[in-house]
């Protein structure tokens, strides 16, 4: 058996981009051109960010290097962080700035176990296991600004990828329901319909999965070979936007039932809501005559709760062909995403709302007209000469 | 040896450049592309931009309040502001607040600081102006704003100021305005200021009639309090405009690829094609509310296909039971959302001047202030000469852009100004009503600010005691009131959303910004 040990600690600096020191005029094109302020206010304070971070590890091995596993633990603490464009009051005179102050943490385990259980002439097998946990931490924003979002990812309703001090990097921020201390529902005593927000609150949902495994397999039976991804992912929030907006336009299957009288469960928003004896709400709703009861629904109940998938990711199998026809020639056949369990409602837990050019902590799990992965086949012959 | 120093010295000279050239490569806090700091002239033409703009844009939301207008075509709910209400997690009803803080804010700073290092007294005093007209501007429309601590890019959050503390800075920004403006000593040069003043071309004397045209209406908004001063207001007014080529207008060219410089009142910027005149409207110039006709109804309202003029009714989603050519046309003049690119009418042409403050405008002013102070004598002939202006007025922007319009002839005007029913005889006929639904007519469409607090001065519906009726005639808040008011009607429009509630909220509850219905809360000014 052998084994290592790894640890490292660094620290690195990151500046701001260009020009965010000092506020610039822009030629304006409203009547008469002349100049004016852009959106973004100086800032003569903004400093280079740092990041503190430090790893440790091991590398094992034994029975010849037939298994190995590897595990690594790491910690991150951004100082100081650059928060670009962030919104502050207009009482500013600016509506963006560049600002230091936000701080965040990260930290996480990753492990691989390789192994070789079969090891013949005619016949092997390999195997590698993956496993990915991560978790981000917002700890404190700018001027104790009361939430930071990347407004790309406010792409539909109003969900979006925002985060306050305390949060998961990764937690969405909307004008969701209005709750009572107990937790309960609040409602409105007019309507009987749930009451919203109307700024944008933490609901507790946090899009960072719980950990991630990714499993490869390779086998060799004589002249063939077959190879195989599967993809697992446990925990997770996912916003289905798309799901959404067909409900609030009755093309849901959801709403088929919008003639069945209901009472929403929750407790009136009566003055009495925070007391020991909050009134239950027992107003009758019928969706197909109250038709605010999807037009003004909260984007709340299409964010599902830890979604969890098993992927094939991709498959291969392949035939060596004989060395009299060609040195080293083959011909496989490769199928990508061949199926795909998972306790998701739309079409696949997968999609990112924007594309990984928004910074910050992305649209991944915000789900609007997404489409899942298409399967696809492959057929190849491969040939040297 | 000679040239071997050369070499050095070449080499070395090289060296320096190079240094120096890297230098200004890696300086990445100066842009190279854009100045930091231009001629105090250079800021003037977007600041007067947007003070003419921007309340167009809340005119859309404070039009409905006031019942100038309402979204009908295409309209199958009735919106929120049609109720009285407002839009929940939206900058709607906010324009203004953007423009005095930022189109304005530092860029005004910073003009009037080199203004006043140059001696450039007639900009510095048009600065002034700015800033006192803007501090107004938005607390009649928000009530408690922030005036102390504005435009401090190093605070993040922001304590209000008492409407009563910013009229008090308004009264100082406009007595430091007229004392600049008069100054005809250092460097005050009409042609510096005309460079870029796209309203009064650089003239300092009508910039100075202006801040006295402003401080005639700041005035006048005390009316509820023992404090009001017709006197003042009324020697305030014979100092301002003195006829309507005084009027503050702008002219939109239509250039930009993007509009920014296209009336936003324009069919082409399509910000009003699916609103419609109200019933109210219609029934204060057709003879409803009285008697007379008037004519500038068929040049600034637009008729039905058959061509007879109605009003919606605001309390019914889009045009309730009106047959299809009894619909009234949009304000272009065309049905549903016709008229692009053709001749349009009033100011809703695409190259139509947007007027800023009129001297009819400023004569009403007068009329109600000496009509208070019992001189009825002087308020006839300021609301005959306010009444004939805007005549004039209304034909000047069907002219802007050529527009297909009829002028109102001299005939038809003299028939108008001779109806007793609207300009009486004698001083003593002279109402209240009479003077404030005409200046509501004269507001209507452009005048939103003033226009609004006009009617929240008189509580909407307050009695005329010398008709028995109501000053503003028939108007009815809508039957159906928006849920969040409890029942009360608008006074305010809360702070714009994205700057206020999510980024300065916890200042903002201090003055109960946070509360449901704090739009339904009285502003200081029209109390007792």
């Amino acid at each position: 058996m052998t084994g290592k040990l790894r640890a490292a600690w660094a620290e690195v600096g990151r500046d701001a981009p260009p020009y965010s020191y000092r506020t610039t005029l822009e030629s304006k094109t409203t009547t008469g051109g002349g100049y004016g302020y852009g959106f973004t206010g100086p800032n003569p304070l903004l400093k280079p960010e740092f990041a503190k971070s430090y790893e440790f590890g091991t590398e094992l091995s034994r029975l010849d290097n037939r298994l190995g596993l590897d595990v690594t633990v790491y910690h991150k603490q951004t100082q100081n962080q650059i928060v670009q464009n962030l919104r502050e009051s207009y009482g500013t005179g600016f509506i963006l700035f560049n600002l230091n102050g936000a701080s965040t943490e990260n930290k996480g385990l990753e492990m691989s176990l390789r192994g070789t259980p079969v090891l013949r002439s005619h016949f092997s097998w390999d195997f590698l296991a993956n496993f990915a946990a991560a978790r981000g931490k917002t700890v404190s924003l700018p001027n104790a600004l009361p939430e930071s979002y990347v407004s790309d990812t406010w792409l539909y309703g109003n969900v979006r990828n925002g985060t306050s001090p305390g949060l998961s990097t990764m937690s969405l921020t909307g004008l969701f329901y209005l709750k009572n201390n107990k937790g309960q529902l609040l409602i409105d005593p007019t309507t009987g319909l749930p009451l919203r927000s109307q700024t944008f609150i933490d609901g507790g949902y946090d899009r960072q999965p719980k950990f991630n495994v990714g499993l490869t397999n390779d086998v060799t039976f004589n002249k063939f070979s077959l190879s195989f991804l599967f993809d697992i992912r446990k925990g997770g929030d996912v916003f289905n936007a798309t799901e959404h907006y067909l409900a609030i336009r009755g093309l849901s299957t959801t709403t088929v039932d919008r003639n069945t009288p209901r009472i929403i469960t929750g407790v009136l928003r009566d003055g009495k809501e925070n007391t020991a004896t909050p009134t239950p709400n027992t107003i009758v709703v019928v969706p197909a005559a109250q038709t605010a009861y999807y037009t003004g629904m909260s984007e709340e109940p299409f964010i599902e709760k830890n979604i969890n998938w098993l992927r094939l990711r991709d498959v291969t199998l392949r035939y060596q062909l004989p060395t009299h026809l060609t040195r080293n020639g083959s011909l496989f056949v490769t199928g990508n995403d061949l199926f795909l369990w998972t306790n998701y409602v739309g079409l696949d837990p997968i999609a990112n709302g924007n594309d990984a050019a928004v910074g910050g902590s992305s649209g991944v799990g915000i789900d609007y007209g997404n489409f899942p992965i298409p399967r696809s086949f492959t057929f190849g012959l491969s040939w040297a000469f | 040896m000679t040239t071997k120093r050369h070499l050095t010295s070449a080499v070395l000279a090289g060296l320096l450049t190079l240094a120096n050239g890297c230098k200004d490569f890696l300086d990445v806090n100066t842009n190279p592309n854009a100045p930091e700091s231009v001629s105090a002239n250079l800021y003037l033409s977007p600041m007067e931009h947007w003070m003419v703009t921007a309340p167009q844009y809340d005119g859309r939301f404070i039009g409905r309040y006031t019942q100038e207008w309402i979204p009908a075509n295409g309209v199958t709910i009735l919106g929120t502001w049609d109720r009285m209400g407002y839009d929940a997690v939206s900058d709607n009803g906010a324009e203004q607040w953007r423009d005095v803080y930022w189109s304005l804010g530092q860029n005004l700073v910073d003009m009037i600081n080199k203004a006043e290092k140059e001696s450039r007294w007639d900009v510095a005093g048009v600065g002034y102006f700015m800033k006192a007209w803007g501090w107004m501007v938005l607390t009649d429309m928000h009530g408690e704003i922030i005036v102390k601590e504005a435009v401090d890019p190093t605070r993040s959050t922001f304590d209000y100021d008492s409407q009563e503390y910013v009229y008090s800075e308004v009264t100082r920004l406009i007595g430091l305005a007229i004392t600049d403006l008069q100054k005809t000593d250092g460097a005050v040069d009409a042609t510096y200021l005309g460079a870029t003043d796209k309203i009064y071309g650089g003239d300092r004397t009508k910039w100075l009639k202006l801040a006295y045209g402003l401080q005639a209406i700041a005035l006048n908004h005390f009316s509820n309090k023992a404090a009001y001063a017709p006197a003042a207001i009324i020697a305030a007014v014979d100092k301002s405009l003195a006829s309507n080529a005084d009027d503050a207008l702008l002219a939109y060219l239509g250039t930009d690829p993007i509009m920014a410089d296209w009336n936003f009142w324009g069919r082409s910027r399509n910000n009003i094609t699916n609103y419609r005149q109200t019933r109210f409207v219609v029934n204060l110039m057709d003879g409803t509310d009285f008697g007379a006709v008037d004519p500038r109804m068929s040049r600034m309202l637009a008729p039905a296909p058959d061509g007879v003029y109605r009003g919606v009714d605001i309390n019914v989603a889009g045009f309730g039971a009106l047959a299809a050519d009894q619909q009234p046309n949009n304000f272009f003049g065309y049905a549903g959302a016709g008229g692009l690119n053709q001749p349009s009418r009033y100011f809703f042409d695409d190259k139509s001047k947007i007027p800023f403050m009129t001297y009819a405008q400023l004569q009403f002013v007068k009329a109600e202030a000496a009509f208070r102070s019992g001189d009825k004598a002087t308020a006839l002939t300021a609301y005959r000469n306010a009444v004939s202006a805007h005549i004039d007025f209304v034909n000047a922007r069907n002219l802007d852009n050529n527009q297909a319009v009829t002028q109102i002839s001299g005939t038809e005007k003299s028939a108008f100004l001779a109806d007793t029913r609207v300009v009486p005889t004698s001083a003593s006929a002279l109402t209240l009503t009479q003077i404030m639904t005409q200046k509501y007519i004269a507001q209507w469409g452009w005048g939103h600010n003033e226009l609004w607090m006009d009617m929240r001065r008189y509580h909407y519906t307050d009695i005329d005691p010398a008709t028995g009726n109501q000053i503003y005639p028939g108007f009815a808040p809508p039957t159906n009131l928006f849920p969040d008011n409890a029942g009360k009607i608008a006074q305010r429009i809360r702070p714009r959303y994205n700057s206020e509630y999510v980024w300065n909220l916890a200042a903002l509850k201090t003055i109960g910004g946070d509360l449901l219905d704090f739009h339904t809360k009285p502003v200081w000014i029209i109390q007792p």
